[in-house]
């Protein structure tokens, strides 16, 4: 009988001590329940409503949000804008972030203000930057068409962000100008992580310049590379602000999934809903790629 | 530790019921007992809109003791998404003041307007305006502010170029040999062309209404593809082919663009509603300018847009604040405090009573030749279930069929959208 309480008891205390975590969790789990699990559920719950412009909720849409959008004239051109933004901005932010890595590795006089000043866009605001970018391309009084005029490249004013296809480009751009400092840091960080005798050993056996980047810099950058890179793919599948801030012109040639998803809020919330559910599974794609990169370089680096 | 383990949870869980408060809630008292407190959200239409609205509440609630009006004054770049966020989540308004009222009386959440307006107040009210909060014969949408458009035209330019500056073009054709010489005299965009995502019916619709078209017909059916809606388009994107507006109109706004650029006298001609009359005025810019009617296909356009702003009550609670809510419109649209609205913000009236009054007050002797072409003003067809989405579609859209796109193209594509919306019920 004594014996049986024991048990009770121990049972008991290992189960209170099964639950001891919880209160330590409760407030990140009470926030992530709030703030990212709960809005996904809303998200995907109004994909299937039919709201009116006037905010209503008038019953259930069933698929129809997401036929309807599968079926925007718009939308097979907005997924290859996506394709095409995410794989310029990266591929470009990736080699111009190995280049300036490099110098950067390099002792010269005035490395420290460099390296500073590399922050600086990484720091400002995007959409800070991106309305900056905006004003100094305005066709009718942006610096940039007045310093042209004046060196006399150009005869007439060019209205640098009006049309999709050059605007495209400029955003392109800003959006590599933003990207660029964190993954030059990436990078930085991952050649540090070299060791030096294996350059020395490398020139011990001959090896040129060229193929010592090649063979040994290139392959042992390659974790920080890919979690440089699938971070970008992420963050700039997402970039909203920089679209959304530059392009202010007529039609959806210039819109990625994400800005025409907020132009769709305008017409129907639904339907805008079912984007984001589109946006989002695309989202999580990215994110498990990037898990399985991460443990593929500890896999890596354990060898 | 049990203890503390005890008082965590109670913590995290009042924490929790806290977060699920935040939810519920809403303006709405029980049935039956009339609420005394209600909330007014307004469009902001320039600085002085704020301290009127704090003032006339002030004196609302002096004048009405107990009753209370919680103001809230929203930009009019986020308004529509916060009215819909509250709609959506069921904590509407009292009292509404934004440009679309249909989609709110179609989901039933309106009072009629002879609900809560007084005789008075409904008699008074202007017949023309009237019509635009009017559905199938019950008036819902109360209009609040009027504006018609007329054509601007920069004298000193037209000087400049050898034209007459006391003779505005009334053609089509005259406009574009205007434009061609105001170009070649200089002038960095002969005719201003804002169709940018701000208001870009505006501009479509007049030239619409210049070839004897518009967003419908005859018979209130959508037709924004007909043939001289076609003509139209096709005539605006033959100016911006020929370098004589912005080079792309698609992404020029109104305010921030061709109006602005019109005080700065870097615009030949366009077309304004009373404000770039009134910056002028007000900030002593030296634009010379004259007003006319907009240029037609043969001739000045007879009919101007008209674009009406509305006030609305909702329905709360089962009528519980429709004594409050009726107090309040009605001591807005009392003449001196309405007509005091209209002559702060430059904006034509609804009501007889302040018609008569800003007509005899020299402060708004400005304004007459834009009261003068109201009578014949058209207006949106805001009584259409399918305008809202219909607005929002041309507002992404008409600016592609001046640069490159086919007009018939753009125009089929905005009709097809029209009729859907119209099968969906908006």
């Amino acid at each position: 009988m004594a014996e049986l309480t024991t048990t009770r008891g121990r049972r008991g205390v290992r189960f209170v001590r099964a639950l001891a975590p919880i209160p330590w969790l409760l407030p990140a789990l009470v926030l992530i329940g709030g703030v990212v699990l709960w809005p996904v559920v809303e998200m995907v719950r109004t994909s299937f409503l039919r709201i009116g412009t006037s905010g209503y909720v008038r019953g259930s849409a069933g698929w129809t949000r997401y036929t309807e959008l599968f079926s925007e004239p718009a939308f097979p051109h907005v997924l290859l804008r996506t394709l095409e933004w995410v794989v310029l901005v990266v591929a470009a932010t990736v080699v111009i972030s190995l280049l300036l890595a490099q110098l950067l590795n390099r002792g010269f006089p005035g490395r420290t203000v460099v390296r500073w000043a590399l922050i600086v866009p990484w720091a400002a605001s995007v959409v800070m930057s991106s309305i900056i970018f905006k004003w100094i391309l305005d066709w009718s009084h942006g610096v940039f068409n007045t310093l042209l005029l004046d060196l006399h490249v150009i005869s007439k004013p060019v209205d640098w962000l009006g049309t999709p296809s050059s605007a495209f480009w400029w955003m392109v751009g800003v959006a590599v100008f933003v990207s660029v400092p964190f993954t030059t840091y990436v990078c930085l960080a991952g050649l540090q992580t070299i060791p030096g005798d294996v350059y020395e050993a490398a020139e011990v056996d001959g090896s040129s310049r060229w193929n010592t980047y090649w063979r040994i810099t290139l392959p042992l950058l390659r974790p920080a590379l890919l979690v440089g890179s699938v971070i970008n793919i992420i963050n700039v599948f997402n970039s909203f602000p920089i679209i959304y801030t530059m392009y202010a012109g007529a039609g959806y040639d210039a819109d990625t999934t994400t800005t025409f998803m907020y132009k769709l809020k305008d017409t129907d919330i639904g339907e805008s809903a079912a984007a984001a559910v589109v946006n989002f599974v695309l989202v999580i794609i990215f994110v498990l790629f990037y898990l399985k990169a991460t443990r593929w370089n500890e896999a890596v680096a354990r060898k | 530790m049990k203890r503390r383990l005890m008082t965590t949870l109670g913590v995290g869980l009042c924490a929790a019921l806290a977060l699920a408060g935040c939810g519920s809630g809403g303006s709405d008292s029980g049935s039956g007992s009339q609420t005394k407190t209600i909330t007014f959200v307004a469009a902001e239409y320039s600085d002085a809109t704020a301290p009127y609205w704090q003032n006339m509440v002030k004196q609302f609630e002096a004048k009405n003791p107990g009753y209370t009006v919680n103001l809230n004054v929203q930009n009019w770049n986020n308004i529509e998404d916060y009215v819909k966020n509250l709609v959506q989540n069921h904590q509407q308004p009292d009292v509404l003041n934004v440009d679309h009222w249909i989609d709110f009386a179609q989901d039933n959440l309106l009072y009629k307007a002879s609900d809560v307006l007084s005789s008075q107040t409904m008699s008074d009210m202007l017949p023309n305006p009237k019509k635009i909060g009017t559905y199938q014969g019950t008036q819902y949408g109360i209009p609040f502010i009027l504006s018609t458009r007329l054509m601007y035209y920069n004298k000193d330019w037209f000087t400049k170029a050898g034209l007459d500056p006391n003779k505005p073009p009334t053609t089509w054709a005259e406009l574009s040999a205007d434009a061609q010489k105001l170009k070649a005299a200089g002038c960095p965009e002969p005719y201003g062309m804002p169709l940018g995502s701000e208001e870009a019916q505006a501009e479509t619709m007049q030239w619409m209404l210049g070839a004897g078209g518009g967003f419908v017909d005859a018979q209130g059916k959508w037709a924004l593809n007909s043939s001289q809606n076609v003509a139209a388009v096709s005539q605006m994107a033959s100016l911006v082919s020929a370098g004589l507006t912005e080079p792309n109109p698609g992404s020029v706004d109104r305010t921030a663009g061709t109006w602005a650029d019109f005080e700065a006298g870097r615009v030949g001609m366009m077309l304004g509603h009373m404000t770039p009359m009134e910056d002028i005025a007000t900030k002593k810019l030296a634009v010379n300018y004259g007003l006319a009617p907009m240029a037609g296909k043969d001739g000045p356009v007879t009919s101007t847009l008209g674009v009406g702003d509305f006030i609305m009550a909702f329905n709360n609670g089962n009528g519980a604040n429709k004594d409050a809510v009726s107090k309040w419109l009605n001591f807005v649209f009392q003449q001196q405090n309405y007509a005091q609205f209209l002559t702060n913000e430059k904006f034509l009236p609804v009501t007889q009573s302040a018609l008569t009054a800003m007509t005899s007050n020299p402060a708004d002797a400005n304004l007459k030749p834009f009261l003068n072409v109201l009578p014949n003003a058209v207006f949106y067809p805001q009584t259409d279930p399918a305008w809202p989405t219909v607005e929002d579609a041309i507002k992404h859209q008409i600016g592609t069929a001046v640069q490159g796109s086919s007009p018939a193209g753009v125009l089929g594509a905005l009709q097809q959208t029209a009729q859907k919306a119209e099968q969906n019920g908006g």
